[in-house]
């Protein structure tokens, strides 16, 4: 077996390779499936009944999720001018996590309809270095700390009784790199520079749970500008010096949606487990 | 709803847009009935759970290998 090792397989449980492409033309796929199929019925059912052992992994990023804290779904798409267009294909998704300390401490003690405030800086920043990246078509790099130039997000009070606090959400963003990488020395360390900036405004709500510190509703939409590329993000083909409109929607995850975010190697928090600690 | 596309990419705070705007946009951008078919599919998330899971079940495992992120969709 040569080149490539990514791609699609079928195998017997115990790892025999019943079927294999690398492919991203669906009746090829298909066909490949087929194929396998075929072959799995002509094996005896001592073969099919056969496992490999598997020893359990020692780390997973998402033994670092945050129980009762904030998981996001983020989603984000190449946009046009108005959403009546038809949408620009594809869609690509990440996460953001929160402990339930990071989003909730700046939540006020004794709220007031239309009182306003701002969000944890924590949360915006977070948002803007690593969920507010163009990853639309492919793997891209995380914004470092340093390149965050804005980072805003405002609450108002909208309702607020005993046991619920309803938050109209505002915020805006501005992330630049613009010369050596300031990322540190990590996985994500590029070998050259890549300059990019993206530029976004956000607006949402969210619904607090006053008595379970957790919040039951939380999105944000959030259209915005970018320039500029990576190695492994899609752009390659655009005019270098161009910019481009780009949507993202952040929503509360489903609770079977666990996989980490990406960036959540470089989350500059102590409550992320690293492999070996 | 051309009018109020402004506020959302300027860099400064304007008046509140309408939400049908904003909830339009959401699911402008938000993945599609067939964006999501991937979805009706009961992945695990582990290989370990997954060949286990086929051997107890005589099914054979579909399996699907790449570099990267597995959220870069590369």
């Amino acid at each position: 077996m040569g080149g490539t090792l990514q791609g699609t397989y079928v195998l017997t449980a115990s790892g025999r390779c019943l079927g294999r492409i690398n492919s991203g033309n669906p009746e090829a796929v298909a066909n490949m499936l087929s194929q396998a199929l075929l072959e799995w019925r002509d094996l005896p059912a001592k073969e099919r009944e056969a496992a490999a052992s598997i020893p359990a992994a020692t780390h997973r990023w998402e033994q670092s999720r945050p129980q009762r804290g904030l998981i996001l779904q983020r989603f984000a798409r190449d946009i046009g001018k108005q959403p009546s267009e038809p949408p620009r294909g594809p869609v690509n998704r990440d996460s953001v996590w929160f402990t339930q300390r990071e989003v909730t401490d700046w939540i006020p003690d004794n709220p007031t309809s239309g009182q306003k405030g701002t969000v944890a800086p924590l949360v915006a920043r977070r948002l803007a270095q690593f969920a507010l990246v163009d990853n639309v078509r492919g793997q891209t790099l995380p914004f470092a700390a340093a390149e965050i130039q804005r980072a805003a997000l405002y609450y108002e009070v909208r309702a607020v009784n005993d046991e619920r606090l309803e938050f109209a959400l505002r915020g805006a963003t501005h992330a630049e790199a613009s010369g050596p990488w300031l990322g540190g020395d990590n996985y994500w360390k590029p070998k050259r520079e890549w300059p990019r900036w993206l530029s976004t405004s956000l607006i949402g709500h969210a619904v607090f749970d006053r008595r379970e510190r957790r919040f039951t509703e939380f999105e944000l939409v959030s259209l915005g500008t970018r320039f500029g590329r990576t190695q492994f993000n899609g752009r390659a083909r655009e005019e270098p010096q161009s910019q481009h409109r780009i949507g993202f929607v952040l929503q509360l995850a489903p609770p079977e949606f666990r996989v980490a975010p990406t960036f959540i190697n470089v989350y500059d928090t102590d409550w992320v487990r690293h492999p070996g600690k | 709803m051309l009018a109020m596309v402004p506020f959302l990419l300027g860099a400064t705070l304007t008046p509140q847009p309408p939400q049908a705007l904003v909830d339009a946009w959401r699911d402008h951008i938000a993945p599609h009935e067939d964006e999501s078919r991937w979805q009706q599919i009961d992945w695990h998330a582990d290989l370990g759970t997954g060949v286990r899971t086929a051997a107890e079940q005589q099914k054979p495992v579909l399996l699907w290998l790449m570099n990267g992120h597995p959220l870069g969709c590369t």
